[in-house]
């Protein structure tokens, strides 16, 4: 996927893979790879940049632990990014939408490297 | 090992083969300048390299390949803090009950500067001159730009500007115009360029969050004062009207002053109400609570277990952040032990539960 495109969208990827548990940076480039099947790959300059600013939005609330000798900062979705990604879904379902009718419908085109 | 200051890295020998990640971390922490919790940035980065790196290794690569990949699919440290630093400079750019606020002391900005236009005229009407009129002038034009500022102030907050260059330029710059337009109304040709350039950095600011790119009100209100500036000046140059007992030619700076003020009058309002208008967005409400103190981290190497009972709203990170910004961290150039002295408001010990 062209990087522009998912920039786009990597907010509501980002507070989907938090939904479930709260996870550091690179556990959340981790999960979107499993998820995606390796279709994803969001490089760190990227994310990190996201997931602060999320922070400061509110969005996303962070804590600190020691893991290995080492401070890791872990990231969970607040209130209010509940909030926000209930509405970004409903966003990304509208969006969805609105491009499978100007495509004719959704594509039964199954993507390269994988069985049908 | 020996310990390493960022000085000595270049002088000192080296003992020990150097860690690549610790001589990226450095580079990071370099390229952080001015962030208050720049050690807070490195820690989180290094966390992420060394278990890329395990992990690489891990699954069999070599170690200096694995580290190799790692540092290269982070990215270029001068790039990293500046896509984290470019972040930090605006906050989110949302209306909020105090940029509501603003555009209805901007409206009354509007009402102040037509009412400066009438006790400008009423001081001018006085013969002999009365210095009682031109007081109320004055109070009353230092009235106008404190409020036209308030409106100017909810611009930058409106466009999530809180923290950008050109607010740190339009404070000074504000401060400069009270004062002038206060004490040295006579002055309003000048003082008021400086009007006209809070504001053009204002809308400047609402151009980059994208608010109301198609605002010609906005953008014309900033050349009213220019504009007049220019013609009162035409005024005194080309000698049109009569002469004043200080031997100036007042003609064309009245009028000038006049219909600025009126036009500019017309233009906060405008904005003003635009400003006022806005629906406050819900999230900006919560952030009005007051924020909570964070939790305190669980220093086990099990992972981290999130007490009950912390209200997620008011408790982030940031909020820490934004704590240490004020008081600062002291300017320590051994990254390596500051490691160990965490930026962020979080103290190393048992999970507490907050209330909410």
């Amino acid at each position: 996927m062209k990087g522009d495109v998912l920039r786009g969208h990597l907010d509501l990827l980002v507070l989907q893979v938090l939904a479930d548990n709260p996870l550091h940076g690179y556990a959340i480039i981790d999960e979107l790879k499993r998820r995606t099947d390796d279709a994803l790959e969001v490089p760190e300059g990227t994310l990190y940049p996201v997931l602060h600013r999320l922070e400061r939005e509110r969005l996303l609330e962070a804590s600190w632990a020691e893991v290995n000798g080492r401070r890791r900062k872990s990231y969970r979705l607040t209130h209010l990014g509940t909030q926000a990604l209930a509405e970004r879904r409903r966003g990304w379902t509208d969006f969805r939408s609105a491009i499978d009718a100007v495509l004719g419908g959704p594509t039964a085109q199954p993507s390269v490297g994988r069985t049908p | 090992m020996i310990r390493r200051t960022h000085k000595a890295r270049v002088s000192r020998p080296v003992f020990d083969a150097p860690d690549p990640i610790d001589a990226y971390l450095d580079a990071l922490w370099l390229s952080l300048r001015n962030q208050a919790d720049r050690n807070d940035l490195v820690a989180e980065a290094e966390d992420h390299l060394r278990e890329a790196v395990e992990r690489q290794v891990a699954s069999g690569t070599e170690p200096s390949a694995a580290h190799e990949l790692a540092l290269r699919e982070f990215g270029d440290a001068a790039l990293v803090a500046r896509a984290l630093v470019r972040t930090r400079l605006h906050t989110v750019p949302r209306p909020t009950p105090a940029t509501r606020a603003a555009g209805r002391l901007g409206k009354w900005a509007g009402i102040a500067w037509l009412l400066a236009v009438a006790t400008y005229v009423y001081q001018l009407c006085s013969n002999p001159w009365l210095a009682e009129r031109y007081l109320l002038f004055q109070v009353v034009a230092g009235m106008a730009t404190l409020l036209t500022s308030v409106l100017m102030f909810g611009l930058f907050a409106r466009a999530g500007a809180a923290r950008s260059p050109r607010l740190m330029l339009a404070l000074p710059v504000t401060l400069l115009t009270l004062a002038g337009n206060t004490v040295f109304t006579w002055m309003w040709s000048i003082t008021n360029l400086q009007l006209a350039l809070t504001l053009w950095l204002a809308l400047l600011e609402c151009r980059r969050a994208g608010l109301w790119p198609g605002h010609g009100v906005g953008r014309l209100s900033v050349l009213i004062w220019p504009l007049a500036a220019l013609v009162s000046r035409a005024g005194s140059l080309l000698r049109i009207g009569p002469l004043d007992e200080y031997g100036d030619y007042p003609l064309l700076d009245s009028w000038a002053f006049s219909c600025a003020a009126a036009a500019f009058a017309l233009a906060c309002w405008l904005i003003g109400s635009a400003l006022a208008s806005e629906p406050v967005d819900e999230a900006a409400r919560v952030r009005l609570v007051p924020a909570m103190p964070i939790a305190v981290a669980d220093p086990s190497s099990t992972p981290r277990t999130w007490p009950a009972g912390v209200a997620a709203d008011g408790v982030t990170g940031s909020a820490a952040s934004d704590h240490l910004s004020t008081t600062g961290s002291s300017r320590d150039t051994d990254r390596a032990s500051t490691r160990r002295q965490p930026d962020s408001a979080t103290q190393w010990g048992p999970p507490e539960t907050h209330p909410h």
